[in-house]
Order: structure tokens, then sequence, then C-alpha cells
């Protein structure tokens, strides 16, 4: 598969009160347009530290669409208000939409008019994610994929090599079996 | 004359000023944004029991579809020296008053197991409960001396929770459930207690529901022992533990 062909996701998932949570935001969506220049970016909302606020989630999910506008992200999807809560009302998609038309639209080109300082916030903490991205990846290989998706290696979530979903799923292939549509497509 | 100060007996939101009773509202109706439409929002606030309503804006989100958001001062009101909530009333302790509690009052480590159940796998509730760092400087059940915490993490089906509480002698089951669109956290936590009576563990064990959107009625009305929302610490789920099981106790020796 080519590269322009691998979507790859992120998500904007930092704490809302930790100091600076833009700057380092920018710094890993920025980071992830730079290392990937010719794949689609999907960008993914805030979820993780959202609660029943709404209006606060409205706001975390403006300053995630600026983010988002001001780092190139191809796929944006929407944050909703009401996430965390219930599959969104009509209204919320609406908000939601008007939210992101406002920002991408305002911001269009800010990305094409700033740039970040050598030593600054941004740069820092990107080259401090790409220095651990590197270890987190030489332990993977170390360890091998198995026993390091066991040891939670990916998105802190265990999944052991024995267990785990779908296994009902999987039948044997008789020699003989064909599926057209593979062939199709 | 303005009153300035609340009178419990007589509740109602407050705006800006005592018992204004003004309410923000926001609906859809699946008529075109029109004149007619914004007079039906209308009727349909003051039918709810609204006087004063100012439409703020009328939106058209899609074809065929506007959206209100509208302003309407309340007539209603309540007593609120007269309103009671079922909440968990057990004493908060730290973490080394817990410590003690059961060393010298139970004797014998508690084994807590917990994981997010059915296909949930939003992990972070647990963790924040069970990993030693814990949560907003509140250590996890893991840190605890008396505690034999063990977290199953994500995506563990109610059957296969109960097999390992069985395996490992389980005093107490955490169930955490985070996704719960169409109501689907209640249907498996529904679920977790009528296997747990199938398999005669109800009364042996502590079950305990943790989630954004588990409140304590809710999870008592579920079969569970208790239900903790979001902001929980480590140590008021630790100390419900330790209240719970001693109660336990006590009740076993009367009869």
């Amino acid at each position: 598969m080519t590269e322009d062909c691998m979507g790859l996701g992120h998500a904007q998932e930092m704490n809302p009160e930790h100091p600076n949570c833009f700057l380092l935001e920018i710094a890993r969506a920025q980071m992830t347009r730079d290392i990937f220049p010719n794949s689609p970016i999907k960008f993914m909302p805030p979820t993780r530290y959202k609660s029943g606020d709404i209006f606060y989630s409205h706001l975390m999910d403006a300053m995630f669409n600026f983010v988002g506008v001001l780092t190139g992200q191809t796929i944006q999807l929407l944050g909703m208000p009401t996430e965390a809560m219930h599959t969104p009302l009509l209204q919320d998609r609406w908000m939601s939409i008007k939210n992101a038309k406002y920002i991408f639209n305002g911001a269009r080109d800010l990305s094409q008019e700033i740039s970040f300082q050598q030593n600054g916030v941004i740069n820092t903490w990107a080259q401090k994610v790409l220095g651990e991205t590197l270890k987190h990846l030489e332990m993977i290989k170390h360890k091998g994929l198995f026993k390091a998706i066991e040891d939670r290696a990916f998105a802190e979530v265990s999944r052991t090599e024995t267990s785990g979903k779908g296994y009902d799923g999987v039948i044997k292939k008789h020699l003989q079996y064909l599926n057209p549509f593979f062939e199709i497509f | 004359m303005k009153e300035t100060k609340v009178n419990l007996k007589h509740l109602k939101p407050y705006g800006d000023i005592m018992e204004d009773g003004t309410v923000q509202l926001c609906f859809t109706l699946s008529v075109e944004a029109s004149p007619e439409a914004r007079e039906a929002a209308t009727l349909l606030v003051q039918k709810m029991g609204f006087e004063q309503i100012k439409v703020a804006t009328m939106e058209k989100v899609a074809q065929g579809f506007s959206t209100f958001v509208i302003y309407g001062n309340t007539k209603h009101f309540l007593d609120f020296t007269k309103i009671k909530v079922l909440k968990i009333e057990s004493p908060k302790h730290s973490r080394e008053e817990i410590d003690d509690i059961i060393k010298t009052k139970i004797g014998k480590k508690l084994v807590v197991i917990g994981a997010c159940t059915g296909y949930d796998a939003h992990t972070v509730g647990i963790d924040a409960i069970f990993n030693m760092k814990g949560f907003a400087g509140d250590y996890g059940l893991e840190r605890y001396r008396w505690f034999d915490a063990k977290n199953l993490g994500a995506q563990v089906l109610n059957q296969d929770l109960l097999k390992k509480a069985v395996e490992l002698k389980a005093d107490v089951v955490l169930a955490s459930k985070v996704v719960s669109q169409h109501n689907i956290h209640i249907k498996d936590m529904r679920e977790l207690i009528e296997l747990a009576k199938k398999m005669h563990l109800r009364e042996k064990i502590i079950f305990i529901a943790g989630g954004p959107r588990v409140t304590h009625p809710m999870a008592l009305e579920c079969g569970f022992d208790a239900g903790f929302g979001v902001g929980t610490k480590p140590s008021e789920v630790a100390s419900f533990i330790v209240e719970e099981y001693i109660s336990r106790l006590k009740k076993q020796k009367r009869f």
C-alpha cells in the first residue's frame, strides 16, 4: 500500500487543566503532520476528559478545531458537546458543525503565517515525544509484538495471545474455498 | 421587593434575581425554521409551565428541522427541606486508616478485582481506582497493603469476570462502565448481577459499579451494593469496601 492510502489516526486527549496543554497538542499534531507528509491524517476530538458540562465541552472542541486548522490535519473528526452523555442530538451535531466552520474559515491560512521557535516549548516537546516514541518502538522490538501488546504497549490496553474477542468468528477454510469477491476487488 | 435570601421551602431556579425561575432550554422541532415554527416553540414552552418566554435564536439546522434556544421563567417551585436522596453514608477513611482497619478488624487481605465489562474499552476510570499512582493525589487500590487488587483491564465479559472472581476468591468486584449508548451500561450491569445470583455469588461478593453515567441509586437499582460517578477517589471506594465488609461480618455473627 502506498503512503497516500495509509490513513493515520491520532487524538487530542490531554488534560485540559495541564499548563500550556495547547502548545503540547500543537506540538504533537504538527509533528504527526511533518513525519507523515504524504499520508492523510485523521485527527480525533477530545473524549477522555469530557464530562456532562456541555458548554466546556464545546469550548474544548473549539480549541481542538483550532489545533486542527493550525497544523493542517487532513480529516478532522468533530467533537460533540454531549460526548460521554448520549448519542448526539441533532442540535449537538449542528453546534459542532457551526463551531468547526467558524474556526476552519477564520484561521484558514494561519499555518502559513507562523513558525515555531527553534528551542521553544513546542519544538522541545516534539523532540521529547519523538525520543520517547523511539524508545517505545525499541522496547516493542526487544519484547516482540505479542508480548508488548500483552504488557499494555498500545493505548495502555492489554490483550493476551490466548484471550480476546472474535475467535468465534474464525473458521477453517476448506481446501476448495472460493470467494469470488476477493477476485473482483 | 426583591428577595435576597433563599427560601428553602420555595426553591426555584436562579438566574440573576432570587426566585426568578429562569431556565434555558434548547430543543429541535422537525419543521422548517419559520415564523410558525417560532410560534410553535413558544407555545410548547408555555405548555411546559414557563412564563416570559424569550426565543433567543431559531436556527435552520437541517432541511425540515429548526433548533431553538429559549429562555423562560418557570412557575414551579419545590420544598428543598423535603428532599431525600440515597447516597453512600459510610465514613471516609485515609489509606493508612483503611489498611489498619482491615488488619485489625478483618485480619485477612481483601481480594478486589475490577474490569471494564462487556465491550467497553475505556479503562480510564478503573485504572484511576486501581493503579498505584491513583487519581488526584489519592493512591490506587494496588497501593494498599491489605488489598489484593487486580485490574483485569478492558472488554472483560460478565461471565469471565465472575469466573475470575471464583478463581481468585474475590471479596469485591468492581465493574466499570463508560460507554452508555442506548443504556448499554445499565443492561450490562443488570446482567452481571443476574449471573452472580445464578452462580450463588451475590451474597458472597461486594459488587460496586463505577462510571461517568453511574449513580449510587441507579447502581442499587441494578442490584449492586454501591455506585460511584465521575471524580471518585480510590480511598472513597476503599472506605466503602471496608465498611460494607465489616457490616456484613457483623450481620453474619448475629444470625
